[in-house]
C-alpha cells in the first residue's frame, strides 16, 4: 500500500490553505477593513464582514480554481457583506418607530452610518448616501485604486456599467455638494 | 475614468482621510492561524484517529484561523492550540419543590455525559444559589445565599485532572454584614468578584464590586453610593474587565427609573468608583427578562439576550428570543447569535407560563466570546446547551419548565 491516508492528505491541504490566507490577512486584513468602513460607514460592522469574508475565504480555499483570486475573492466577499449590513439596516428603521420606549438619539442608532453623524466631511456624507452600486465603484476606484476591468471583475458588471456608474456617482456627488456649499 | 478632476482628488484624499480611522490602535485584532509547531503536535495526537475524526479536527482549525465560527454545527475545539476552547466541564446544581438540594453533578461539554459528582450538596440554604466557573473548566464557586446576610457562604469546587472527581471546601470568605447579590469567578480561578450591598432596613447605603484574590484574601473594591444594585457579574477572558447590570432603584426627582445599564469596570488597577466606566442602557427587548450581560473576552461588546412578544388573535402569542452582541460603547447590536421562538398560548399556571416567565439568557462564554452557554424558556419549550454557527448544541441538564404542583425540579443552576 503506498501513499498517504486520505485523512491526512487533507491535513496538508488545510496547512497550506491556512497559510495562504494567513498570508493574505496579514497583508490586507486592516486595508479591507478600511475598505468596509468607507462602505458602512461603522467601524464594528466594518471589522465584522471582515472578520466573516477572511473566515468564507478560508472554507472556499480549495474550491479557488486560481490560487492568486483569493484577494479579489474576499474583497467580493466584503462588498456582499456590506451590503448586508445595509439591508440590517433598513430594516431596523423600518421597524424603529414601532418601539414603544423611544432610544435617545445616537446611542440606539438603528442606521450603522449614524454612528458617524456628525464627524464625516459633506464628501463623505454624500459618499455614503449614494446609491450602493455607485458607492462601490467610487470607493473601489479612488479608495482601493482598481482599474475598471478590476472594479468590473469584483462587482460582476461590465467594464462599460463601471465607467457609466462611475461617471453618475461622481456627478451625483458634485451636485451634492454644490447643493451643501449653498 | 483616467483624468483626475479636483473632485476626483478631493474624493481620494477625504476617504482616505475617513479610512484612516481604522487604525491598528483601534481596529480589533483577528486571530492568525495556530503556530506549526502547536498544529503539528496537535496532529500527532490525532493521528490514531479514523478519518472522520482528523476531518472534525481540521474543521476545529479552521476555526482558530478564522476566530469567528458562525456556520455549520457546534464542533468541539482541539486539545492543543490557540483555539477558542470551550471549557470542557460544566458544573450543574438542582433543586426538588420539596426544598431537597441534589449533588453537584459535573458533566463532559463535549458529550454531555456525566463525568463526577460531589457526596453532597455543596450547599446548605438554596434560597439563592449560583454557580460560576473559570475558563479552564477546573474550578468552580458556589454561592450559597441566605435571606439572612449573615448565613452567606462560599464554596470551591475543584475539578481532579482526570475530571473524574471533585472536592468540596468552604472559603474563608465573610461577606457579613454586606448582602451579596453575584460572584464571578476570574478566567484563570485565582480571584473572586463579589458584588455586594450594604443595607440598613430599607435603604442601602454602599454598593460595591469586591475583586478577592483566592490565594492571599487581598481585596479591592469598586464603590459607589448610588443607590442601586450591581447583578450577573462576568470577567473578559483577559481577566481585564468585569461587566455587570445595573439596575437603578430610585427615581431621579423628574421622570421614571433610568433604564438598567450595561456597565464593566477594569480591574487591571486598584479600586475606583463602581459606575465611573461607559455605560449603554440594556435593549428594549431585554427590559422583561433582565438578562444578563456577558462581557466578551476583549471588553468590547456584550453577550446578552432579547426577548420579544408579539400578541395575536384568540390569546396567541408569539415568543422570540435572541442571543445578541451589542457594543459596549454604544450600546447597538452588532450581531445575533442565535434565535429561538414558537407560538401558543400562553397560561398563567401551566406549563407554558405567564409572559413574565418567558426567558432566554448567557449563563457563560467561552474563551473566544463566540460560543455562549445559554438557557432558554420559551413557551413550555426548556432549552440549554452552546451556541455556534447560529444552531443551540443541546446539552443535558435539569428541566425546571415546571410551574406548579412539580414533581422534577424547580431550580437548577450551571457554569462553566
Amino acid at each position: 500500500m503506498t501513499g498517504n491516508p486520505s485523512y491526512v492528505r487533507d491535513e496538508r491541504r488545510e496547512d497550506a490553505a491556512s497559510a495562504a490566507v494567513t498570508d493574505l490577512f496579514r497583508a490586507h486584513h486592516l486595508e479591507l477593513v478600511r475598505l468596509a468602513l468607507l462602505m458602512t460607514g461603522d467601524l464594528a460592522a466594518a471589522e465584522d464582514v471582515v472578520q466573516d469574508a477572511f473566515e468564507q475565504l478560508h472554507r472556499r480555499w480549495p474550491s479557488l480554481r486560481q490560487p492568486g483570486s483569493g484577494l479579489a475573492y474576499v474583497r467580493s466577499s466584503v462588498l456582499n457583506g456590506c451590503r448586508s449590513v445595509h439591508r440590517r439596516a433598513r430594516v431596523a428603521r423600518k421597524h424603529a418607530p414601532r418601539l414603544a420606549w423611544p432610544p435617545a438619539a445616537g446611542a440606539d442608532a438603528a442606521d450603522p452610518a449614524d454612528a458617524v453623524a456628525g464627524e464625516r466631511s459633506d464628501l463623505i456624507a454624500a459618499l455614503l448616501a449614494l446609491p450602493r452600486r455607485q458607492r462601490e465603484v467610487l470607493v473601489l476606484r479612488f479608495y482601493a485604486d482598481l482599474d475598471v476591468a478590476e472594479i468590473a471583475a469584483t462587482l460582476r458588471i461590465g467594464p462599460s456599467a463601471v465607467r457609466s456608474t462611475a461617471a453618475r456617482g461622481l456627478d451625483a456627488l458634485a451636485r451634492a455638494l454644490k447643493e451643501a456649499d449653498r | 475614468m483616467t483624468d483626475l478632476t479636483e473632485l476626483e482628488d478631493r474624493l481620494r484624499a477625504e476617504m482616505d482621510a475617513f479610512a484612516q480611522r481604522a487604525n491598528p490602535d483601534v481596529v480589533r485584532p483577528l486571530r492568525p492561524p495556530p503556530a506549526r509547531a502547536a498544529r503539528q503536535a496537535s496532529r500527532r495526537k490525532r493521528r490514531w484517529l479514523a478519518p472522520a475524526a482528523a476531518a472534525a479536527a481540521v474543521a476545529a482549525v479552521i476555526a482558530a484561523v478564522t476566530v469567528a465560527v458562525r456556520s455549520g454545527g457546534y464542533r468541539q475545539p482541539a486539545e492543543t492550540g490557540p483555539l477558542p476552547a470551550i471549557p470542557p466541564y460544566y458544573l450543574v446544581l438542582s433543586a426538588l419543590s420539596s426544598g431537597h438540594l441534589s449533588p453537584a453533578v459535573l458533566r463532559s461539554t463535549a458529550t454531555g455525559e456525566i463525568l463526577a459528582s460531589t457526596r453532597a450538596a455543596p450547599l446548605t440554604n438554596g434560597s439563592s444559589t449560583m454557580v460560576t466557573g473559570s475558563l479552564d473548566g477546573r474550578t468552580f464557586v458556589v454561592l450559597d445565599n441566605a435571606a439572612v446576610p449573615d448565613k452567606t457562604s462560599l464554596y470551591r469546587v475543584r475539578v481532579a485532572p482526570d475530571g473524574r472527581s471533585l472536592r468540596v471546601d468552604r472559603l474563608p470568605i465573610s461577606t457579613y454584614p454586606m448582602e451579596v447579590e453575584s460572584v464571578a469567578l476570574s478566567p484563570d480561578g485565582s480571584q473572586l468578584a463579589i458584588s455586594e450591598r450594604s443595607c440598613q432596613g430599607s435603604r442601602c447605603q454602599l454598593v460595591q464590586i469586591q475583586v478577592r484574590s483566592l490565594a492571599t484574601g487581598a481585596t479591592r473594591n469598586w464603590r459607589t453610593h448610588v443607590y442601586g444594585s450591581a447583578w450577573n457579574l462576568s470577567w473578559s477572558a483577559d481577566g481585564r474587565h468585569i461587566g455587570f447590570l445595573w439596575l437603578y432603584a430610585l427615581k431621579p426627582p423628574h421622570g421614571p427609573v433610568p433604564r438598567p445599564e450595561y456597565r464593566q469596570v477594569d480591574v487591571t488597577g486598584p479600586g475606583d468608583d463602581l459606575l465611573a466606566g461607559t455605560a449603554v442602557r440594556m435593549p428594549l427587548d431585554s427590559i422583561r427578562s433582565l438578562p444578563p450581560p456577558v462581557v466578551t473576552p476583549d471588553g468590547r461588546a456584550y453577550v446578552t439576550s432579547s426577548l420579544k412578544l408579539v400578541r395575536g388573535r384568540d390569546h396567541h402569542v408569539t415568543v422570540t428570543a435572541k442571543i445578541i452582541k451589542v457594543s459596549a460603547r454604544t450600546g447597538k447590536l452588532q450581531r445575533v447569535l442565535y434565535t429561538e421562538s414558537a407560538s401558543g398560548v400562553l397560561q398563567a399556571g401551566g406549563r407554558t407560563g405567564t409572559s413574565d416567565y418567558q426567558y432566554c439568557g448567557v449563563v457563560a462564554l467561552d474563551r473566544s466570546g463566540q460560543h455562549p452557554l445559554v438557557q432558554c424558556f420559551v413557551l413550555g419549550r426548556f432549552s440549554f446547551g452552546v451556541v455556534a454557527g447560529g444552531h443551540l448544541r443541546r446539552l443535558p441538564y435539569p428541566n425546571t419548565s415546571c410551574i406548579v404542583d412539580c414533581r422534577g425540579p424547580t431550580w437548577a443552576a450551571a457554569a462553566w
